[in-house]
């Protein structure tokens, strides 16, 4: 039953989200649909996906929509109709493909056995973890890397207009309590990542939150200029850094030695969290 | 068994006044009266909620997370709600 | 009774979007977004309680943080349309 609601209001906020032309209500209805998005994916068994989906892409993904509805004049563009038909008929298409492919793939060609066998070997006991950070770590190193030009192209605009902010004691004093449980707590969810579900994108997320809330109120961040950018740009370089050290000492490009794995592993996810929550704060500010 | 038929009954106490908030936030008049009644509503259902959740834990450290949860909806709420009329009556003068 | 519980929260939900489609102003919008908080977490909670999986707990205060930011965002940056 529960079940059935959730994909109705899915339906319903993505519909009422797209439909809109008021850019500030579409992220509300955005909130609603990356949440009911979060639930069906717990009602899935996908942990760490419904954490990533509730956290980064409902709170912070509509923080950047409020933002964005600031600066934008007019989305009112309607499409033609053969568009939307292209559109709908393309969607159609993929739909029956997947549904396709999920039916008739084999069990021998899951990969998901392949990984529980292989889970001691990679050092952590997760094996999204494993996967994220040992298996396919390349795709990681990828990942880091977008996020890390997508800031970097932010702060390379260098928007002129305010930053929206609210000089109010209220708001403040909250941001000043709530800022030091959230750091604490992203750390913490970094860490768990490696025993059950976590790790270090949703951490970096909370982190971003905490450090968003910190600028509405109006208040910088106790750093100076050139050590958030440092950083920031942590990750990427220990992430390389890496994969390059163990290419040159022999083991290959970012393959572990067995018994360095999990400090490895370790050191790479909090490097991951502190720069994710530092560059999406930057997405999320506009400038440093 | 007895606690379980308590928190369940919590439980169900709660999630009937967070949907008394929300029919208030349908059928009253005006957006002040109408953040009062969520607000005050919301926040009695959710301390009913976590009451609830609290008698199933199994650990201490559940338990001071329920709490931790419960101090800052508490505090979240007051201080959304707060912004939301603030941002109502500069946005009305 | 599990169920109907689920359910009750789930309609708690569905309700604020009652409320947007009513009268589409932007407060209302601030309000949905604080009830989707409060119920959320809620509903987040007793799906912990009923299935018993121990990361919905760190789920819901991740949740509760960040809601509390999504909201006073909403509000602020809806403060300066004022102007």
């Amino acid at each position: 039953m529960l079940d059935i609601i959730i994909g109705l209001l899915m339906l319903l906020s993505a519909f009422a989200s797209l439909q809109n032309k008021d850019l500030l209500k579409s992220g509300v209805f955005f909130v609603v649909f990356g949440f009911m998005s979060g639930l069906l994916w717990i009602r899935l068994s996908a942990p760490d996906i419904a954490m990533v989906e509730i956290i980064l892409g409902s709170a912070i993904t509509s923080i950047l929509i409020f933002k964005l509805s600031k600066g934008v004049r007019d989305i009112a563009v309607k499409p033609e109709i053969w568009r939307k038909l292209w559109a709908g008929a393309g969607s159609l298409v993929l739909f029956v493909f997947l549904t396709f492919y999920l039916f008739t793939v084999r069990e021998e060609e899951r990969v998901g056995g392949l990984v529980f066998e292989k889970l001691s070997l990679s050092g952590v006991e997760s094996p999204v973890t494993a996967v994220l950070l040992n298996f396919r770590g390349y795709d990681t190193l990828l990942e880091v890397g977008v996020i890390t030009l997508a800031a970097i192209g932010i702060l390379a605009l260098e928007p002129k207009r305010k930053i929206y902010e609210w000089n109010d004691i209220v708001v403040w004093r909250f941001s000043k309590m709530f800022l030091p449980i959230i750091a604490l707590f992203s750390l913490y969810i970094t860490y768990l990542g490696a025993f059950s579900v976590g790790g270090a994108f949703q951490g970096g997320s909370l982190l971003a939150g905490g450090l968003a809330f910190l600028s509405l109120s109006g208040q910088k961040l106790p750093i100076r200029e050139n050590p958030t950018l440092f950083l920031a740009m942590l990750s990427l370089a220990v992430f390389v850094a890496f994969a390059f050290a163990y290419a040159l000492v022999g083991y290959g490009f970012l393959t572990y030695p067995l018994e360095l794995s999990t400090l490895s592993i370790m050191l790479i996810e909090i490097s991951i969290c502190l720069s994710t929550g530092l560059l999406l704060y930057i997405a999320i500010r506009g400038r440093l | 068994m007895l606690i379980e038929i308590l928190s369940t009954s919590l439980i169900l106490i709660g999630s009937l006044f967070l949907l008394i908030g929300s029919v208030g936030l349908i059928r009253l008049r005006d957006s002040y009266s109408r953040l009062h009644a969520l607000t005050k509503a919301d926040m009695l259902g959710f301390g009913f909620v976590v009451l609830g959740v609290m008698f199933s834990v199994s650990s201490l450290g559940d338990a001071l997370k329920l709490v931790i949860i419960w101090v800052f909806v508490v505090v979240y709420s007051s201080i959304v709600g707060y912004a939301i009329a603030n941002s109502k009556r500069k946005r009305d003068a | 009774m599990k169920e109907f519980i689920l359910f009750l929260l789930g309609l708690n939900l569905a309700l604020g979007f009652v409320r947007i489609f009513k009268e589409p102003s932007v407060v209302d919008s601030m309000l949905a977004s604080l009830l989707l908080g409060t119920g959320g977490t809620s509903l987040i909670l007793v799906l912990y309680k009923f299935t018993g999986q121990a990361f919905l707990l760190n789920l819901a205060l991740g949740f509760a943080l960040l809601a509390g930011v999504v909201g006073v965002a909403f509000a602020i940056i809806m403060l300066r349309d004022a102007d």
